[in-house]
């Protein structure tokens, strides 16, 4: 029965999609839910709660690192980013497919066999996300933390061989925010790849500091992890404020 | 309607607020739901509270900032009257209600900053019933906004609903504060460890209602059906 409803459920959003509208600005009610407005509510969320939570982490990895307060306490902050993260992580590993599918209704069209790949490429990121960070002990949760940062890296370099392919072919010549948009997409994941190595020590001071208690070099490392990855976590916020900005203003 | 060049910039900040808010509350929300947590030492779970409030700084920031941007981006499309006297008034007690907002959070263990706060519950209360009102006697043809655009209406009225459940999260989450001053001087103890997780579960009620509205607001505000 539940199936029953859930596949209905996924049949009214496929038919809502359909019979997407084009974009519109209209000040007045239309007394419609399109399914363009369905995903871009989805986009907007994702947004939302990727960068909102993004602050709240950023602030408690810096209590993590503050030596003023008790080892507990540390440990507990670094506790807290690790749960707020998972906010971030979610809405990254959606945001392609939501985002792919927006780009039909702006006129970007894709083969049936892209659009599979986009449609799937959501669900399959988003299990790896939960998974490594839900179930990081099993085997399973294991290799996919092990091979994360491979995989970031095959993202980024897929989505900007894509944006060049396409922009090549001209396929991007009407909609050059598009474009914007997921070069930008590459450079948040680049910036967030080189900001995770970077508090590997981070990560690695809070271990020791559970195991064994703080110390004057764990201190220091934690300090000096964080600062260097600072510029990364800045450069993610100001991208995806571009991005989001790009998508409001659509430039041509 | 013409995409204006303002248009673009209240509606970005529009967007922008809406990260500041719900997206910044979930740290709020996860770091204070720790904070009820028995088994934490004291000094951690004042620290978890403390950085709540902290935290909360910035979606409380943003929830004053939708009324000014929610005027600027309703007169852009024409579907509110507003002289540009009362949109300066707007801003101006826009500003003066952040004002006494932040002051009373900031200095939430003093006792002046308590009845600062206490001021600043009856204007979200006044906020909260005008919107209602607004949006009621607007739909009705007599409100300031265009009566055409009933999303709006259901944007405001919901708004000013977002205040009142605000509004009840401060008076539910009351008691936590006096529970967490004498979890300092008694220690843990079962009585008081119900007092704490109590206010939390009441809290919760108007939390998440608020976190519904905010959402729903923004679907409302993208598809435009109702």
């Amino acid at each position: 029965m539940n199936k029953r409803i859930i596949a209905l459920a996924l049949l009214s959003l496929c038919m809502w999609f359909t019979g997407a509208q084009a974009l519109t600005l209209s000040a007045e009610s239309d007394g419609v839910i399109s399914g363009y407005e369905v995903v871009l509510v989805l986009h907007q969320l994702l947004f939302v709660f990727w960068l909102g939570p993004d602050l709240g982490r950023y602030i408690w990895s810096t209590r993590a690192a503050n030596t003023e307060l008790s080892p507990t306490t540390r440990i507990t902050a670094g506790q807290m980013t690790r749960k707020i993260e998972l906010f971030p992580k979610v809405c990254i590993s959606l945001l392609l497919t939501v985002g792919g599918i927006l780009t039909e209704a702006v006129g970007i069209t894709h083969p049936w066999w892209q659009m599979v790949g986009i449609v799937l490429l959501g669900p399959v990121w988003l299990s790896m996300v939960l998974i490594g960070h839900l179930r990081p002990k099993t085997n399973l949760g294991d290799l996919i933390n092990r091979t994360d940062n491979l995989f970031r890296l095959f993202m980024a370099a897929a989505v900007l061989a894509s944006v060049t392919y396409s922009w090549s072919t001209g396929r991007l010549d009407n909609t050059p925010w598009v474009t914007g948009k997921l070069v930008l997409f590459a450079a948040i994941m680049l910036f967030g790849l080189v900001a995770k190595l970077r508090l590997r020590p981070f990560d690695n001071a809070l271990v020791q500091i559970e195991t064994m208690g703080p110390s004057k070099s764990v201190d220091t490392m934690m300090t000096k992890s964080l600062a260097s990855a600072r510029p990364y976590i800045f450069g993610i916020w100001i991208a995806l404020a571009i991005a989001a900005w790009l998508g409001v203003a659509q430039p041509v | 309607m013409e995409m204006t060049e303002s248009f673009i910039f209240w509606k970005y900040l529009h967007i922008l607020m809406f990260v500041g808010w719900v997206g910044a509350d979930m740290s709020v929300f996860l770091s204070a739901k720790r904070s009820t947590d028995a088994s934490l030492p004291f000094d951690t779970r004042i620290t978890l509270l403390h950085m709540a409030l902290r935290i909360e700084l910035i979606p409380r920031t943003m929830w004053k900032a939708a009324l000014p941007l929610g005027v600027m981006l309703s007169a852009e499309m024409g579907l509110l009257k507003i002289s540009d006297f009362g949109i300066a008034m707007v801003w101006l007690f826009s500003i003066i209600w952040w004002a006494i907002s932040m002051t009373g959070a900031i200095y939430y263990d003093k006792e002046w900053g308590r009845k600062v706060a206490h001021f600043g519950n009856f204007l979200i209360f006044g906020v909260g019933v005008g919107l209602i009102w607004a949006a009621i006697s607007s739909a009705m043809g007599n409100g300031p906004f265009e009566a055409s655009g009933t999303w709006l209406l259901w944007k405001v009225g919901l708004y000013g609903l977002v205040n009142l459940t605000c509004l009840a999260i401060v008076v539910a989450y009351d008691p936590m504060g006096p529970a967490f001053g004498r979890l300092a001087v008694e220690g843990s103890t079962p009585e008081i460890e119900g007092i704490v997780k109590r206010t939390f579960n009441i809290a919760i009620l108007p939390i998440w209602s608020t976190y519904f509205l905010v959402v729903s607001i923004a679907f409302i505000a993208t598809t435009k059906f109702l």
